[in-house]
């Protein structure tokens, strides 16, 4: 499959995600960011079948709050604690990842692994499948792995 | 029947069972109905856009106009005629694309977004909904039963009952990619 | 009538998203049993009752499949009504647990009400 396929798979699996479960607007493309901007939090999944590879979040410390608050419904404002955005980050990855490969209907199961945080400065390796994405508040890169028989 | 007409970032409240709450044109703007069978509450609030932070002056003016003002107050005014947050009927209308049908600014969705944030806040969950699409809806919720009404421009009026049916949400409108 | 209710996912806030779900719900649940598992699911079913299991699939040491076959291989555990809440929305995967024995199946991600519908129907609305 050509990788712009690919990023318009990640873009509406993605989408479909942030919408339905963390009532977020994908605004467009993020503007690029400074280096070291801000902190940023990575997580990283592998996932087995047809295709196999991994798929790296990277939120923006903003994005990984609000995107939290939405999610939780915290009763009280606030920052939230270091673990819980890790976990909140970590599930987003998880249902992309599956919204991404639901859409790759092939006969096989995939199976995904659980996320792991990663290196926080993780960047995109050029020319993955990518998708960079402005949520208002903060923005997320999502990048793929693909192995190389992934059609 | 009494009809009290809800007008644009506007907000009602009845409580006779005679009253039918009405809101007309929501092209964008959402409507958010609410009732209490047991209190004999409905509430009706018609909202414009998501966020009062792009001008809190107008928000101080008119909180209705907003989601994040409106929606609150719509369940503060109903608590305060004696309806019951655990006993409430939700539904909601509107958020249709008919500005602009490439959906560039997508109004609609955003204003639909804001109130399902909200709404999952304040821990409410919806007993039926009739957004998206691009034609304009007029409502009505007649607090004596609280049966809620839909009308899209030509057709004929049907019922959205309360029947926990669950909603095609983010998929009212057209995906972006 | 309230009803006893086991949530397994290996992730802690997904379980409580789906908590959350059903205590706004409106829905009587007396209690929330949660495991991280499909192993740590069996053995807290071998202590406890339970009235509905809302389960997902991939997850570490034992998925979501092995542990509804677990299930459907026990004399009783097999009448406990399982609903499958995983991020696998393809069909094959659907049609496949629902021969394993769950009883119904919802797709992540999920708008709160069609879980809510999905955990009303398979309680056959003895529980609002």
């Amino acid at each position: 499959m050509p990788d712009n396929q690919w990023d318009a798979m990640l873009a509406a699996a993605a989408s479909e995600v942030l919408e339905t479960m963390f009532f977020t607007e994908v605004y467009g493309p993020a503007p690029v960011a400074e280096p070291e901007a801000e902190p940023r939090l990575a997580v990283r999944l592998s996932f087995a079948g047809s295709p196999s590879g991994a798929l790296t979040l990277s939120a923006s410390a903003a994005a990984a709050q609000a995107l939290a608050a939405n999610f939780l419904a915290p009763e009280q404002d606030g920052a939230l604690p270091a673990a819980q955005l890790a976990a909140v980050v970590s599930e987003l990855a998880n249902m992309i990842c599956g919204s991404l490969l639901s859409r790759v209907a092939t006969e096989a199961h995939f199976r995904l692994s659980s996320p792991e945080v990663a290196p926080a400065d993780a960047v995109c390796p050029p020319g993955a499948p990518s998708q960079s994405l402005d949520l208002g508040e903060g923005a997320i890169d999502l990048w793929l792995d693909l192995e190389p028989h992934a059609v | 029947m009494a009809n009290i007409v809800v007008g644009m970032a506007d907000c009602q409240i009845g409580k006779s069972h005679d009253q039918v709450l009405v809101t007309y044109a929501l092209g964008s703007c959402i409507a958010v109905a609410i009732h209490d069978p047991v209190a004999g509450v409905g509430g009706m609030l018609h909202y414009m856009l998501p966020d009062s932070t792009i001008s809190p002056a107008k928000a101080g003016e008119n909180p209705y106009m907003f989601a994040d003002t409106g929606i609150p107050l719509l369940f503060r005014r109903a608590y305060e005629a004696g309806a019951e947050k655990r006993r409430l009927v939700v539904r909601v209308a509107g958020g249709a694309q008919v500005m602009d049908k490439e959906g560039v600014f997508n109004i609609g969705k955003r204003n639909y977004l804001a109130l399902r944030k909200i709404l999952w806040k304040a821990g409410v969950l919806l007993q039926g909904e009739d957004v998206g699409g691009n034609l304009s809806r007029t409502v009505r919720l007649e607090v004596g039963s609280g049966r809620f009404w839909l009308r899209g421009p030509g057709s004929a009026e049907q019922e959205l009952s309360a029947s926990h049916a669950a909603p095609k949400g983010v998929n009212s409108w057209p995906s972006a990619s | 009538m309230a009803f006893r209710v086991l949530i397994v996912d290996d992730s802690s806030v997904m379980r409580a998203f789906i908590r959350r779900i059903i205590v706004v719900s409106g829905l009587e649940a007396a209690e929330f049993l949660e495991a991280a598992d499909g192993r740590e699911a069996l053995n807290l079913l071998r202590r406890e009752w339970v009235d509905v299991v809302l389960t997902d699939i991939n997850m570490p040491s034992m998925d979501g499949e092995q542990f509804v076959r677990c299930l459907e291989a026990d004399d009783l555990l097999k009448s406990v009504p399982v609903v499958i809440v995983s991020t696998d929305g393809t069909e094959n995967r659907m049609q496949q647990m629902l021969a394993l024995g769950a009883r119904g199946y919802v797709k992540k991600p999920f708008a709160p009400e069609t879980l809510r519908e999905e955990l009303e129907r398979v309680l056959g609305g003895a529980y609002a």
